[in-house]
């Protein structure tokens, strides 16, 4: 941590805020972190989280009501569109219809004077960086939705962006490309050394580009880490449901060898640091190991089975808990319905939350 | 993007437009049968002939007033268009709580009758009008100069009759295109001007055309506004065929006149038709 905490921040965000005229509540509150250079960032969140517009304000497209940029030490708050030299790719692609390929990707240099050679240069780079040859002079109507996706960063790439943005750059794009595409952006953006932020609410996109993850939720930062650090270490209830699956269960710490869960009863499992009052605890639910009722930490019913080819995924109840189980396929004896099973796990399977059980109704957050 | 799939028309539907078609039979395509009829039918005997069209076509005076209609039309749609487009635009880009209201103030002139408003540039325009009492008061004028009963009236109410219509077909062009082709624009370094030059405008043509045609097509039409503001000095093709039907008394050279008229207005829209086919196939 010391080595990477070093290098400067490249791109500082700090209390960003925005509040829609009319709008109940904030759309972006007073959010805050840096950034490095090089590094991608994804904003993850739900939909009508504020990820779309933090990142409009960050552009300058969305007026910030309070809050401070600043990208490579300059202060870039108040810096009007045409001056901010960010790189944008639009959910829409937002490419100009009446432009030929080319003249969409050239349209930044164009505007900035850059002409002759030099711009034919550059606009034949990204031609063949994005895989774009013979398809200069071409309508963008007469594109498929992965050119346009290529045409779009080619021509945000342009302008040598300091700052690459991408807005579901995914989302309109045919569900077998996206994996190919997003490694794709990934790829290039490390071999081009581009910061990048890049908006999705699919959890898996958002680990897997990433160097930085921020988790948004109504309006607030919800944690920002590497993808690593949220999975393992989530914050709070919200990124645990969000990021991955989860069991959530309500303790109260007894002493340094047994906690007393809700709806189960006393656990023989310890904590060394005690806390006071209700916690919630979280386990994945592939920590959860299914055995014999021996040594057990508790023992549950099999309530449904979900068998797809690499695992197992149990409902098993517990009491009054019901808690969900992956197992591999290779792992152990399969249970069947009906079963009496122990489950095992240790205290370090588990992650104490810092918020309480009653802040959010979502449980076990399914993942695509 | 899915193509709809074409399918033969069911029985259904066919019922459903054949009020509207038979409508559009009886009240346009019939008139205009016997319009074409009236035009090679003389007023004396039975037999068929182009005798209307002749005396159309040979007469000097006639291919003046088609000239001079199709120059009012052309001058109408000049001046029009480039007002219209501003007011268009900003009604489209406003993000004022007013936008609504002022959209609906830019089209309320619509709800008057032509006559009316034609009459108040009477007012304005007349010997005794607003604009000659200004100019004599200031001693810009020594007396008043006539402005009224001309051309020059003539273009000045037309234009000010045309342009809701104008602003409409533009604006419903516009409410159309998406903002984001402009904030991308603004992001890749366009300054507004160049933003307007190089994305907005070409983007706008389809509309500005759509604009055109229907200004125009208005402006040749127009029998009112040429009759009352020309002071019986401004012959246009619609008053032509007025004078013929009502004072003249020559149908069938009126029938001549309008199926002429009508023939201008199809030689335009296919005009129209070919451009538009160009700029969308580059859109």
């Amino acid at each position: 941590m010391a080595e990477t905490d070093s290098t400067p921040a490249y791109l500082s965000v700090s209390g960003f805020t925005r509040q829609f005229p009319g709008a109940e509540r904030r759309s972006v509150d007073d959010v805050s972190f840096t950034l490095k250079r090089g590094q991608m960032l994804t904003l993850l969140g739900p939909s009508g989280c504020g990820k779309t517009t933090l990142l409009r304000m960050i552009a300058g497209l969305t007026p910030v009501d309070s809050g401070q940029l600043h990208v490579a030490g300059r202060q870039m708050t108040e810096t009007p569109l045409h001056a901010r030299n960010m790189g944008m790719v639009f959910q829409s692609y937002a490419l100009f219809p009446h432009l030929s390929v080319a003249r969409n990707i050239s349209f930044g240099l164009d505007v900035r004077g850059v002409k002759g050679e030099e711009s034919r240069r550059r606009v034949a780079e990204l031609v063949s960086l994005m895989h774009l040859t013979g398809l200069e002079n071409r309508r963008i109507t007469e594109l498929s939705g992965g050119q346009r996706q290529r045409v779009a960063l080619a021509r945000a790439l342009a302008i040598k962006p300091d700052i690459l943005m991408l807005d579901e750059p995914l989302a309109n794009l045919d569900i077998r490309l996206r994996d190919t595409v997003r490694t794709e952006i990934r790829a290039l953006q490390q071999r081009l050394k581009i910061t990048a932020i890049f908006v999705t609410h699919d959890q898996d996109e958002a680990l897997s580009i990433a160097d930085q993850v921020a988790v948004m939720s109504e309006g607030r930062l919800q944690q920002f880490g590497t993808p690593a650090d949220l999975y393992t270490r989530p914050a709070n209830r919200f990124v645990a449901s969000f990021v991955g699956r989860s069991n959530f269960i309500e303790a109260v710490w007894v002493d340094s060898k047994r906690i007393h869960v809700e709806g189960i009863g006393t656990l023989f499992i310890g904590f060394s640091e005690s806390w006071k009052g209700h916690r919630t605890l979280l386990i994945r639910p592939h920590r959860i190991r299914l055995g014999n009722s021996l040594e057990a930490c508790c023992q549950g019913v099999v309530e449904n089975i979900v068998y797809t080819g690499e695992r197992r995924t149990y409902l098993v109840r517990v009491g009054y808990v019901r808690l969900t189980v992956e197992q591999q396929e290779d792992q152990g004896q399969p249970a069947q319905m009906g079963d009496m099973v122990g489950l095992h796990w240790q205290t370090t399977d588990m992650s104490v939350l810092q918020d309480s059980i009653s802040n959010d109704s979502t449980s076990g957050h399914p993942s695509s | 993007m899915k193509v709809p799939v074409r399918k033969q028309p069911s029985w259904f539907q066919v019922l459903l437009i054949l009020p509207g078609v038979a409508a559009l039979v009886v009240t346009f395509l019939f008139p205009l049968l016997w319009l074409a009829r009236t035009s090679i039918q003389p007023t004396t005997g039975h037999t068929l002939s182009l005798h209307a069209y002749a005396r159309l076509f040979e007469d000097s005076f006639y291919w003046w007033v088609i000239g001079r209609t199709i120059f009012i039309g052309l001058l109408c749609v000049v001046i029009t268009v480039p007002m219209a487009f501003p007011v268009a635009l900003f009604l489209a880009r406003s993000q004022s709580r007013w936008r609504g209201t002022l959209t609906a103030l830019a089209i309320a002139p619509l709800l008057t009758s032509t006559v009316i408003r034609t009459y108040g540039w009477m007012v304005i325009l007349g010997r005794h009008g607003l604009i000659n009492t200004t100019l004599v008061w200031a001693g810009i004028l020594a007396q008043p100069t006539r402005l009224d009963n001309g051309p020059f009236a003539t273009v000045v109410a037309l234009v000010e009759i045309l342009l809701p219509y104008g602003i409409i077909s533009i604006l419903s062009h516009l409410s159309r295109l998406d903002t984001e082709l402009e904030q991308a624009a603004s992001l890749l370094g366009a300054r507004r001007l160049q933003v307007f030059w190089r994305v907005l405008l070409p983007l706008s043509v389809p509309g500005l055309m759509t604009a055109s045609l229907l200004v125009f097509v208005l402006a040749i039409s127009s029998l009112v506004t040429p009759q009352l503001m020309g002071g019986g000095r401004v012959f246009v093709l619609a008053t032509e065929i007025f004078n013929q039907t009502t004072i003249a008394l020559d149908w069938p050279f009126a029938g001549a006149l309008s199926i002429t008229l009508l023939g201008f207005f199809g030689i335009f829209v296919a005009l129209y038709q070919r451009i538009l086919q160009r700029v969308e196939s580059q859109s």
